[in-house]
């Protein structure tokens, strides 16, 4: 795979980790406004099913532009395993792991706070 | 706080200022959106950090979009650097519970200061070894090496750099990092100048690839803050939606805007949330 289809699959991961949140954030105000108003609150992240079950439609909305910010942080995580698996492809095995690393603080990242 | 569709609009409108003015910059926008949060909308220090990590991150993604497809970003040398400064957020994020919101204040306000000056005395840039146009890059982003070369629009040249210390960027990483995660910023107002004075890195890129890793330093981070429950989803989302535009419309701006006077324009204005945050920060 050459540098110039790594950098297109770098840019077409970005672009659409970007829009698919925007999607999410703007249907998640949207929901949430059908009652007249925003009322915003902490949403944990291991929370975000049970708020989408309740049935109230600002805790829906709430739900949905949590799964945005979900989408969006996720991004940059998915954008660094893509280029661990590009590069070994690539047989340029020092840059692989160094993203595996990266990816393995984001992964204690994302559980530290679980508990 | 009840978000009217004005207030929604005025934090959109906050976003797309702190994106554009992140993107053209390469300091993500953080350093914007934290003292208009909780200075003009009164959102807690805590959440507002939250907040503009959410705003960081978008910043990282809309603009490294456009930054890897023109070459401006080398994504091996981001990579090296984010092992240091996703340890750092994560260490900033765990840290950051344990400090109370006035020390926070106080620390913004302290790392805003540093910022103008940083940029205020940046140097004059020494563009490293040139290559006529046409020629082939040697090892643009090229395996197993950091070296790139990248074209200058302005002088329209091929250039060629190669990355030196990368120890010492990695340190200035880690402390990126930190400060990502205890004060909701990308980090890449030291990222920049370390990488542009500390490793000869073109000032162009550093900004494209300092704005390509801070997605990584503020994801590192803001996962702690999500599972804390501090993020709160639909006060972040316009804000993240206008940083996405405001982002986009700072890279097309950056081929042909003054950096010299948006860095003026940006430390003036740093300069003064200093001394509101300051103000915030003794008055609790």
């Amino acid at each position: 795979m050459s540098v110039a289809s790594e950098r297109v699959v770098v840019e077409r991961l970005l672009q659409g980790g970007m829009v698919v949140s925007t999607l999410l954030f703007l249907g998640g105000m949207l929901a949430a406004s059908s009652e007249g108003r925003i009322t915003p609150r902490g949403l944990p992240l291991f929370a975000i099913a049970a708020a989408a079950h309740d049935g109230n439609a600002g805790h829906v909305g709430e739900a949905v532009a949590a799964m945005g910010v979900l989408v969006l942080a996720a991004t940059p995580v998915v954008r660094v395993l893509a280029l661990a698996w590009l590069w070994a492809r690539e047989r340029d095995f020092r840059f692989m792991w160094i993203s595996l690393a990266v990816a393995a603080v984001l992964a204690f990242s994302i559980l530290s706070g679980k508990g | 706080m009840m978000l009217t569709p004005l207030s929604l609009g005025a934090l959109a409108l906050c976003g797309a200022l702190a994106g554009t003015f992140g993107a053209l910059v390469g300091v993500g926008g953080g350093v914007l959106v934290v003292p208009i949060l909780t200075l003009a909308f009164g959102v807690d220090l805590r959440v507002a950090t939250a907040t503009s990590l959410v705003a960081v991150v978008a910043t990282s993604t809309a603009s490294g979009s456009v930054y890897v497809r023109t070459g401006l970003a080398n994504m091996r040398l981001g990579m090296s650097l984010e092992i240091a400064t996703s340890v750092g957020g994560v260490t900033g994020g765990l840290i950051a519970t344990s400090l109370s919101t006035s020390v926070l204040a106080r620390i913004f306000a302290i790392i805003m200061v540093v910022t103008a000056v940083l940029m205020l005395r940046g140097r004059r840039e020494r563009l490293p070894a040139r290559l006529s146009v046409g020629a082939t890059p040697t090892a643009t982003d090229g395996t197993g090496s950091l070296d790139g070369s990248y074209f200058d629009e302005r002088e329209k040249t091929l250039v060629a750099y190669h990355p030196v210390r990368l120890a010492l960027g990695s340190a200035v990483a880690f402390v990126a990092g930190v400060l990502s995660g205890l004060l909701g910023v990308g980090g890449g107002f030291l990222k920049v100048p370390a990488m542009h004075l500390g490793m000869r890195v073109p000032l162009r890129v550093a900004a494209a690839t300092s704005n390509f890793m801070i997605g990584v330093t503020a994801a590192s981070s803001l996962f702690v803050y999500f599972a804390r429950g501090d993020v709160q989803p639909l006060l972040a989302a316009p804000v993240a939606i206008g940083v996405a535009g405001g982002s986009l419309v700072g890279t097309r701006m950056a081929r042909t805007a003054s950096t010299t006077v948006i860095k003026y324009v940006l430390a003036a204005v740093m300069f003064a949330v200093a001394v509101q945050m300051t103000v915030k920060g003794s008055g609790r």
